[in-house]
């Protein structure tokens, strides 16, 4: 709901475009209150469509135009937009917004007017829906509270596109007819994937209306058609507190995939820029004639969870091929998923032990923090960002009555690629139909009803075996096994076909449980271990590195089954494949969420540690023929020293070099002292950053400003950080406010600077008031403490006009200093400590140095980059590079940690 | 970088205040500056959101632990005041290890092993090898020493102190053995034209070698990892060479490591070097 300026505006203006143009789309801003205030809502509306509205906000009504009008009642969703009237449709309404209106309107009537929409809804499409999957839902079906909550909780984020429904006819040789509704997504609107500027109204984008020979809904008091579009039987819903976290905490599994693309809703990930478009059809999957053990697995919500689901890339002509063609499902791009995925799971579900220490957990660490952080990030902004209503919540009623939403989402960073995540169970996409998923991890193999007893089949996991984890492991156990029935352990790609066994075709590789023999990819199967029984456990696992393959059996290492795969790990994609042979059988996976039987973690160990053997017998004279092993690393160390201005450390290192040699040379006589030749800039660079080391950013401003006038200019990161750090410096020499009387600047402090981040508030008003509040207090350390609230206030002053979100975020950090009675001990300690001058004192370094035109890397950096670079590719070309953790490798810290600065440490000009 | 760059801003703040995650870079240069020195090839400095440069902090440490581990306590008192660094250990031990490597560098073997004997007795006692390597140089340095002398030499002082330290430990291991043995044969031919394998034996690398050996085992032995991190990323890079040749990875140009007067592969690498060629005071 908007604001009244809003709500004025907007009605002025279409006002006026009402009288020059006929057929306009005018969107109304009407605060709920106001309307609230008549009680003869359809009278009042009717009669001022009549005479448009012109006057004030309290005399207002919807003009809806019969065009839109026309559209509107066919699809719930036009009048869940037009509901909220807010100036854009198809946008999400803002929560607050949201709450506070549905808590002051009294709800009236809601029933009689949704009922009307659903047979409104059900007469354009005529749906005969044929065959086993039809999507009847009982009345019972999720109408409840569930689907109340999600809308309720569904009302920030960017907008999405709304999916339309299409009919598809068959019509057969014998003249009857099939007709199926079809479901699309609207072309993408925009590449925009700021949710709060996307304002392409996805009701012009909705292909598929028919518009015609439905009755026109034309006045609906917003409040009933809120009513409409949530669930009649629901009561209002007053949640506001909205995160991804609390959602989950209702995820039944009937709310899975609502949950996940819920969750990429609040992370902001939504957006036109990527389609979602085929997973509108995903759902028809279930009720395809041809598929009838899938059909008869699938619950009665699938249809109401599909759209939600899955999303794929491909466009919509293609999407309906899947309909019928399992294949498509199968070249879903995973690493999509995983965005959806990622962003529902607070916590990452596997980590596998053997994988600890490694790159590549770190990344996917780093990658799930990130995301979880852009979650955070955005959905802040999104809740202060959108006071006029921009977001529209986006409810469809499909042609049952039932409403969801699809999301899309932002496209996966490049990242994904480099760590897609780890497999973590069964694809229920990527199965046979006739292989149960349950509880994500086991797999059944159940019988089908009508006699249609499949002989195999066979499953894969949702991602696949990450390379760049070096050794993939996994282990099964068999819970059920019928007589003659056996189980197949290994992996596959995707081109391997789920109606067979893997390793009896091409592209799958397997231990065939029945006679224990090894399959790679054709019917000829080679000796190589004991059957598989019921409750043994089978371990499977990759040296991608190597290029082979190993089992285990109950913890015991069986061998290598295969060797040579090398270049075909190298260069295909390999899942985790299970097949099994007779209905019944049962299988529990283990893909590292629990211990495994099989010590996994020695076995990466022991690889390691011949990688790690072979790294130390390397000879470094390799890397510069004219230098000798101490040499070529001394020389290193010096030109570093050098380089980043360690005037004196490179003076005595120097020396002591030379000792050395003296003593290898057999050079008895003393070293004669030696004068060095010191640049001036070396000596001034390392003023200012002793100046800043020791916590004296204004003097270091000061210097930087006499010898390098333009660097402070040129670099306004480095500026900023400087300013930050000087900030940071201020609060460090504050008491902890037990000692102060602060009834108290702190917290008054403290609003002020949220509103002056807010950017609203004239920041002449905002310091004025400042001083007013902190002259009380005459104590001499609320004298420091005001010193650094006004620096505060200049620095949000100065920033404010950009708005950037890491500027707006840094001052936040460091302004939540203020927060704490004694910052020292909480939990932005961090920010206090030393560790940060030396990153803003080594970036200034850097940027004096560029200013100079000395490159900004030295040999020792450089060949730091080139030994990264050069794992990575080794891990893209099927090395072992990706058991080398290089970072962990050279940085065991904690021998050097840095040090606590003393605060008056004297500047050594040396 | 012209006028405030607040793109740059925005991906370079969040290591200002937060250094809690080191492995990223202060700097805010738009270009990693590697891109220019690296010779082409598959040089994709860049992989995705990974940023494959390390951080100055990251540098420091890593220089850190190279001055105490490689024995320069002078440097590496100065290096923790300029820098910002704490030291943990006390300069004494970096100073006793200073000591022994010079010692070993100088050929007085008798000052190292009495210096390691103090530090920790069952340092030569546990680690046989080592040991044995110390006798073994100590016999060489003797033999030079001794065939140096205008008259021949006291040949048979070496034979003596081989056969008193050396003799009854090489047959133990094969290695020794053919150490030995090799250190034997320096007493029959003439040092002015020596087979590589006995020059070998007589250039300064054994004496560095045996200093390095002698180094890790007191680290090992004070309960630090032996090999400075510093000396790992070299080896690592060696490591990732050699790989990357076996898998033809290996750029054709290859990759110059921006040292100064790398005259041995490719002078690709322009200015970055000559500036710092001119400023290096360092007397070798």
């Amino acid at each position: 709901m908007s604001s009244t300026i809003g709500n004025k505006s907007s009605t002025q203006t279409a006002n006026s475009r009402n009288a020059s143009i006929k057929s306009i789309k005018i969107k109304l801003k009407v605060p709920r209150e106001i309307l609230a205030k008549f009680p003869h809502q359809k009278a009042i509306v009717k009669s001022s469509e009549a005479s448009s509205p012109a006057v004030a906000p309290d005399n207002l009504s919807p003009p809806v135009d019969t065009k839109e009008g026309n559209g509107l009642e066919v699809n719930g969703d036009k009048i869940s937009d037009k509901k909220d009237l807010p100036a854009k449709a198809g946008i999400k309404r803002d929560a607050a917004a949201m709450g506070s209106s549905s808590a002051s309107k009294p709800r009236s009537r809601p029933a009689p007017k949704r009922r009307k929409i659903e047979t409104d809804d059900q007469q354009p499409w005529t749906v005969t829906v044929t065959g086993p999957g039809a999507h009847k839902l009982g009345p019972k079906a999720n109408q409840g509270a569930i689907n109340a909550g999600l809308r309720a909780l569904d009302r920030r984020g960017p907008p999405c596109r709304k999916w339309g429904k299409k009919t598809f006819t068959i019509r057969t040789f014998n003249g009857s007819e099939w007709s199926l509704d079809h479901w699309t997504a609207p072309p993408k609107t925009g590449t925009k994937a700021n949710g709060v500027e996307n304002d392409t109204p996805s009701t012009n984008s909705d292909p598929q209306l028919p518009s015609s020979n439905v009755p026109s809904v034309t006045s609906h008091q917003p409040g009933e058609i809120k009513e409409i579009s949530a669930s009649a039987a629901s009561p209002p819903v007053h949640e506001q507190h909205i995160s991804g976290l609390a959602l989950s905490e209702l995820g039944s599994e009937t709310m899975d995939r609502r949950r996940l693309s819920y969750a990429s809703i609040v992370g902001g990930t939504s957006g036109a820029s990527n389609s979602a478009a085929g997973g509108g059809t995903s759902h028809l999957t279930y009720a395809t004639p041809q598929s009838p053990i899938r059909n008869s697995y699938q619950p009665a919500i699938a249809p109401e969870r599909a759209p939600s689901g899955y999303p794929f890339a491909e466009d919509t002509s293609k999407s309906k091929y899947t309909l019928w063609d399992r294949e498509i499902s199968a070249q879903t791009p995973w690493h999509e998923m995983e965005e959806v995925q990622g962003l529902s799971q607070p916590r990452m579900a596997v980590r596998p032990s053997y994988l600890a220490g490694s790159k590549y957990l770190e990344r996917l660490d780093a990658q799930h923090k990130a995301k979880l952080a852009r979650q955070a990030g955005q959905s802040t902004p999104s809740l202060s960002k959108s006071p006029s209503g921009t977001s529209l919540h986006r409810m469809e009623p499909s042609h049952r009555g039932m409403t969801y939403e699809i999301v899309e989402h932002s496209p996966p960073d490049t990242s994904d690629d480099l760590t897609p995540p780890l497999p973590s169970k069964w694809n229920d996409r990527d199965r046979n139909g006739a292989m149960e998923v349950i509880a994500n991890t086991d797999l059944k193999f159940a019988t089908a009803h009508k006699g249609h007893d499949q002989e195999i089949a066979a499953a894969r996991s949702d991602f696949c075996m990450p390379r760049r984890c070096g050794i993939y492991y996994y282990e099964i156990t068999v819970q059920y096994k019928p007589k003659d029935g056996m189980v197949a352990i290994g992996f596959s790609t995707l081109k391997a076909s789920l109606e067979k066994l893997p390793g009896g075709e091409n592209e799958s590789w397997a231990y065939h449980g029945d006679e224990g023999k090894c399959y790679s990819g054709s019917p000829l199967g080679r000796t190589f271990g004991p059957p598989i029984a019921v409750d043994d456990i089978v371990g499977c696992g990759i040296d991608f590195g190597a290029g082979r393959v190993f089992f285990t059996r109950n913890g015991g290492f069986l061998d290598y089954a295969f060797t040579d795969l090398k270049e075909v790990l190298r260069h295909k994609k390999v899942f985790v494949s299970i097949g099994m042979k007779r209905p019944g059988g049962h299988i529990h996976a283990n893909f590292g969420q629990a211990p495994f039987a099989y010590d996994i973690d020695g076995y990466v160990r022991r690889e390691k540690r011949a990688i790690r053997n072979k790294i130390t017998q390397s000879k470094l004279r390799t890397l510069h023929p004219a230098y000798n092993e101490p040499e070529l690393i001394a020389e290193l160390v010096s030109q570093y020293l050098q380089h980043d201005g360690f005037v004196q450390t490179a003076d005595s290192f120097a020396i002591e070099v030379a000792q050395e040699a003296a003593s290898l040379n057999q050079d008895t006589q003393p070293i004669a002292p030696q004068t060095f030749y010191h640049d001036p800039h070396a000596m001034q660079r390392q003023q200012i950053r002793s100046a800043i080391l020791a916590g004296n950013i204004d003097q270091a401003l000061n210097l930087t400003q006499t010898y390098y006038p333009s660097v402070l200019d040129t670099n306004s990161t480095i500026l900023f950080q400087l300013k930050c750090r000087k900030f940071i410096e201020m609060m460090r020499f504050i008491p902890s406010t037990s000692e102060l009387d602060l009834n108290n600047p702190r917290t008054s402090f403290k609003a002020k600077l949220k509103t002056g981040s807010e950017m609203d508030i004239d920041s002449q008003e905002t310091s004025g008031q400042s001083d007013e509040n902190v002259s009380n207090t005459t104590l001499a350390a609320s004298d420091q403490f005001q010193r650094a609230i006004q620096y505060g206030q200049e620095l949000t002053a100065e920033y404010k006009t950009h708005d950037s979100e890491e500027v707006s975020k840094a001052l936040n950090d460091i302004f939540a200093l203020f927060a704490y009675t004694d910052p020292r001990h909480s939990s932005a300690a961090k920010l206090l400590e030393n560790t940060g001058r030396l990153s803003v004192a080594e970036g200034l370094n850097s940027a004096i140095l560029r200013s100079l035109g000395a490159p900004s890397t030295t040999a020792l950096e450089l060949i730091y980059q080139q030994t990264y670079k050069l794992l990575e590719d080794n891990v893209d070309h099927g090395g072992s590079g990706a058991l080398i953790n290089l970072e962990q490798n050279i940085d065991r810290s904690g021998d050097t940690q840095p040090q606590n600065l003393v605060d008056d440490m004297d500047i050594q000009p040396t | 970088m012209a006028g405030p760059n607040w793109t740059e801003m925005e991906t370079n703040f969040r290591f200002s205040l937060s250094d809690a995650v080191p492995q990223l870079t202060p700097q805010s240069s738009n270009t990693p500056p590697s891109e220019t020195s690296t010779p082409p090839g598959p040089t994709r400095l860049q992989y995705g959101n990974i940023n494959t440069t390390i951080s100055k902090a990251q540098m420091n440490r890593m220089i850190m632990d190279y001055l105490v581990k490689h024995g320069y306590p002078q440097a590496a008192s100065d290096f923790a005041r300029e820098a910002g660094l704490n030291l943990n250990v006390t300069l004494n031990t970096i100073e006793q290890r200073k000591k022994i490597k010079n010692a070993i560098y100088a050929g007085q073997l008798q000052i190292a092993t009495e210096e390691i004997n103090e530090i920790n007795p069952d340092i030569l006692e546990h680690d046989r090898d080592l040991h044995f390597q110390l006798l073994n140089l100590q016999l060489v340095e003797l033999i030079k020493q001794e065939t140096v002398k205008e008259n021949g030499g006291d040949i048979y002082k070496c034979v003596t102190f081989a056969q008193e330290n050396l003799a009854p430990r090489a047959p133990t291991e094969a290695r020794w053995k053919d150490m030995l043995e090799k250190t034997m044969a320096l007493l029959i031919f003439d040092h002015k034209d020596l087979m590589p394998e006995l020059s070998a034996i007589m250039s300064p690398d054994l004496r560095i070698r045996v200093a390095v050996t002698a180094n890790q085992a007191i680290l090992r032995a004070t309960g630090e990892s032996p090999t400075a991190g510093l000396v790992e990323l070299l080896q690592t890079r060696v490591y990732a060479q050699q790989e990357a040749e076996s898998l033809n990875t290996w750029p054709a140009g290859g990759m110059d490591i921006g040292l100064s007067g790398n005259v041995g592969e490719h002078a690709e690498v322009p200015s970055n070097d000559n500036s710092l060629s001119d400023d290096e005071p360092m007397a070798e």
